[in-house]
């Protein structure tokens, strides 16, 4: 049998068996072995107890999609079969706890003609290793054994893990890992094709996208987060808790959301890079200060993890639903700029785009991400985190001001008026959310209000003309083509290569500033399409609506999806050849 | 970025020279005016650079009063100066900062911060100028009105009690606590002067009269209500200064209720209480291990 170097692992059990763990140390291994991976974690809502999964995607080449089918599914008990058994694929391999004298098929007939390996889980855990926590690290060993995880790397993992907790936690865990890969190596009859292979390499680094937005935001220059904890956003706030205070920056855990980006704004009008990170719910409560950080003038960037809302929705799990929040973002007409990251590499990179939006437009950047790139894993290289920090504003600050001749919000050609910080002499001025004339004061006669509200809405043309971003993948002249925005870029790339692959010219359209909106290239985007459809994860198609109301007579199919769960490149690739001539 | 550093010679002041060209809006006969002829006292005593200054309000008559101070100012949200002001001052603890604002604006829209500032003693200064009203929306009743106070929010009489500031900011842990009246523009630049020179957070409670929609609780009322904190009061017993809150009733107690030193929340954060400069750089090779 040819071995199958590319396959998808799911890992299933309960909350609290240490699902999460075992999915991480395959993965940390598998970057360890120059495996390119993409992995993805659910677990419920409340602190513990109700099903755990972990689904782990290696290729020979870096993926954007976490891909359909298991090929591998690890179950730590039969519960966790019958919620992902109808995942598995039928050539699939079902890893479950259990002896071999009480085969599973018995009660479940579907798997009679199935490959089954039972590994007593449970059993080695209490019996021979003594400590029942130790379960996930049985079933970790047996994996190892049999579809080549690589034994060294695993137990050093183990050691380093364990290295600051007591000595018997890393006896037991060691134990429980060679009593799982030996009961394999001695129990089980191996005859699937799985097989791992270490490649050359430095090995990878392996990044969720809540830790690429915190290490981006860390590396663009940000040095200071205010932040209140909030599922599925809490991650970033800390790690920059960790990281900031090392490079002289301050993490400062608020009372709410509203004081998070209060003091946001306080800290960058004293000319630090400053951000907060939240989801939904957090969101909605920062809608008033977002609008002084507009009126303001103050650069200010919020990121938002979505999950599903409205109200505390579906704090677990993922959504695209607060874009229509995004855009309008609070009362009154509000200028900023609104990103969407794509990938996790681009939940890193995205994050010096929006400080550098942020700062040399004045304004604030509302960057989302979603629950399904923030607890996604991918490996990235090395490199990307030996790029040289920004250390210094893109855009900084005035130094040296004649009071005189000083004003803080002077009309100019692009809309953006010198800014001074606190310390600078002779650049006093007062920040006010009220209507305000060029220094300041505030005005509320029509001409004033007219020349400042255009003053400010003038800088979006700049933004989009300088920072503009856009992503196009496959067919230069689709049949059809598949515009989509956020996490769906992975899905919708991998989809439309499937799709050109299979004869079907596809072309895909993903922005990375939805707003301004980069209408020109949305527009030759459709032009250069038979058909296009829409697709996003959330009920209403918040992007389709959006998309009408700028590209006029533009009326596309939409795909929604709404579940809670992510949109996968099959239901890209579904609608593609549902449509395809 | 790094932090400007605080300037090493303290100029001689003069109230006047932080007085900006902007004309108060006030009505004539506002307790403000008093407020801040004796922040702009204060200020003068300190000798604090007036482009190292910031002053933080929120919104409500008195919080227009950043316009009318020669410094950087951040005239906000309605409720939001404290988080404004700690983003201020954590992000560059060499700035000095004043916080200014009403009694609605700090206790009613703004009442789930205060404590949250107060308890990390952030290294500020917050002036309450108090009328028991809500004088920018015409008159209506604040968390500090007195029971049975009319107006056309309350057209019965208002039936709920009203809260103490002093009492509330001495619970919640400031680290000094005083109350001056707008009418004694000397003691209060005093408190206040005391209270900038204050290492943590220092809460200043103003009794300043609205003489256009309060007219009941004018200068006459708070002159025969008030009383000097005798001389003999431990400013560092909290017992001795929460029974000054509310023993006898109706009688305001002037001067400082508490002081004590505790380390403030930048001298916690930042080693010798200032941002490192030049910043460290980020070790590369320490957060790819992290990651890999």
């Amino acid at each position: 049998m040819e071995a199958v170097r590319e396959f998808v692992v799911g890992i299933g059990g309960e909350s609290g068996e240490g699902v999460v763990l075992a999915g991480d140390i395959l993965t940390m291994t598998a970057a360890r072995m120059n495996i390119h991976s993409s992995s993805f974690r659910t677990f419920p809502a409340e602190a513990r107890g109700g099903p755990s999964v972990v689904k782990l995607r290696l290729c020979l080449d870096h993926v954007y999609s976490l891909g359909d089918e298991y090929d591998i599914l690890v179950a730590f008990n039969e519960d966790a079969y019958g919620l992902h058994g109808p995942d598995l694929a039928q050539h699939g391999v079902l890893v479950i706890d259990g002896e071999h004298d009480d085969p599973v098929q018995r009660r479940h007939p579907e798997l009679a003609d199935r490959i089954v390996y039972q590994i007593p889980m449970d059993r080695i855990s209490r019996k021979d290793v003594g400590e029942p926590r130790t379960k996930n690290m049985v079933a970790v060993g047996a994996v190892s054994a049999l579809f080549g995880f690589s034994r060294v790397m695993i137990e050093k993992n183990l050691a380093e893990r364990f290295a600051k907790r007591s000595g018997k936690i890393l006896q037991d865990n060691l134990n429980a890992f060679t009593a799982g890969y030996d009961y394999a190596v001695a129990h089980v009859e191996k005859h699937d094709p799985f097989e791992l292979k270490e490649e050359e390499g430095e090995g990878f680094i392996v990044l969720s996208g809540n830790e690429a937005v915190a290490l981006g935001s860390l590396y663009a220059g940000c040095r200071f987060f205010g932040g209140y904890p909030i599922t599925p956003a809490t991650e970033i706030m800390e790690i920059l808790a960790y990281e900031l205070p090392r490079v002289g920056g301050a993490m400062y855990q608020a009372e709410d959301e509203i004081a998070s980006i209060g003091a946001v704004l306080g800290a960058s009008f004293t000319g630090v890079r400053s951000m907060t990170a939240t989801s939904g719910p957090g969101l909605s409560l920062m809608a008033e200060l977002i609008g002084l950080s507009s009126m303001g003038e103050i650069p200010c960037v919020i990121v938002n993890v979505q999950r599903g809302g409205p109200s505390t929705g579906l704090p677990t799990k993922t959504e695209q639903a607060d874009l229509s929040l995004a855009l309008a973002a609070t009362h009154g007409d509000a200028p900023h700029v609104v990103l969407a990251a794509t990938t996790i590499r681009d939940c890193f990179e995205i994050m010096q785009l929006a400080f550098d939006v942020a700062d040399c437009y004045q304004l604030p950047v509302i960057v989302l991400t979603e629950q399904a790139l923030g607890f996604r894993r991918a490996d990235l290289p090395r490199s990307l985190l030996r790029a040289k920090p920004v250390t210094s504003p893109l855009c900084p600050p005035q130094e040296i001001v004649d009071q005189a001749l000083y004003f803080r919000y002077r009309l100019t050609e692009n809309g953006v008026s010198a800014r001074t910080i606190p310390g600078t002499i002779g650049g006093a001025h007062v920040v006010t959310g009220l209507e305000h004339a060029e220094d300041g004061k505030p005005a509320y006669d029509p001409p004033t209000r007219r020349a400042m509200m255009e003053k400010r809405q003038r800088k979006l043309t700049g933004v989009l003309k300088e920072f503009g971003s856009v992503k196009r993948y496959g067919d230069a002249n689709p049949d059809i083509g598949v515009i989509g925005w956020g996490s769906t870029a992975g899905p919708i790339r991998e989809a439309v290569q499937i799709a050109c692959g299979a004869g079907v010219k596809a072309g895909g359209f993903v922005p990375r500033m939805i707003y301004p909106s980069p209408n020109e290239d949305i527009r030759a985007f459709i032009q250069s399409c038979k058909k296009v459809f829409v697709i996003e994860g959330n009920m209403s198609g918040q992007y389709a609506a959006f998309l009408r109301s700028q590209i006029p007579g533009f009326d596309p199919v939409v795909v929604t999806r709404y579940d809670g769960l992510p949109i996968q490149r099959g239901d890209v690739l579904k609608k593609i050849r549902e449509m395809a001539p | 970025m790094n932090p400007p550093e605080p300037s090493t010679t303290a100029a001689t002041r003069r109230a006047a020279d932080y007085k900006s060209s902007r004309k108060p809006v006030w009505c004539p006969g506002c307790g403000d005016y008093g407020v801040l002829n004796s922040i702009f006292s204060a200020l003068a005593t300190t000798a604090i650079d007036p482009d190292r200054l910031v002053v933080v309000s929120g919104i409500g008559c008195s919080s227009r009063m950043p316009g009318f101070i020669r410094a950087y100012g951040f005239h906000g949200a309605h409720g939001r100066a404290l988080p404004v002001a700690v983003g201020v001052k954590t992000a560059n603890p060499a700035l000095d900062v004043l916080v200014v604002g009403g009694d609605g604006d700090a206790f009613s829209i703004g009442g789930g911060h205060v404590s949250h500032v107060a308890r990390r003693n952030i290294n500020i200064t917050y002036i309450v100028m108090d009328n028991q009203i809500y004088g920018l929306t015409k008159g209506q009743v604040s968390p500090t009105s007195d029971p049975g106070t009319t107006t056309k929010a309350s057209p019965y009489g208002s039936f709920e009690y009203s809260i103490q500031p002093v009492q509330l900011m001495l619970s919640y842990g400031a680290t000094y606590v005083a109350r001056g009246f707008s009418s004694y523009p000397k003691e209060l630049a005093a408190m206040i002067d005391r209270g900038i020179r204050h290492n943590g957070f220092s809460f200043i409670h103003v009794l300043s009269p609205c003489v256009t929609f309060n007219k009941s609780i004018g200068y006459d009322y708070y002159q025969s209500h008030v009383v000097p904190i005798p001389d003999d009061h431990d400013t560092n017993d909290i017992w001795a200064a929460l029974r000054l809150t509310g023993d006898p009733p109706d009688t305001y107690y002037l001067g400082v209720f508490y002081e004590v030193d505790r380390p403030s929340y930048t001298d916690m954060l930042y080693k010798g209480g200032r941002r490192p400069s030049p910043e460290p750089p980020i070790d590369t090779e320490r957060i790819i291990r992290r990651f890999s």
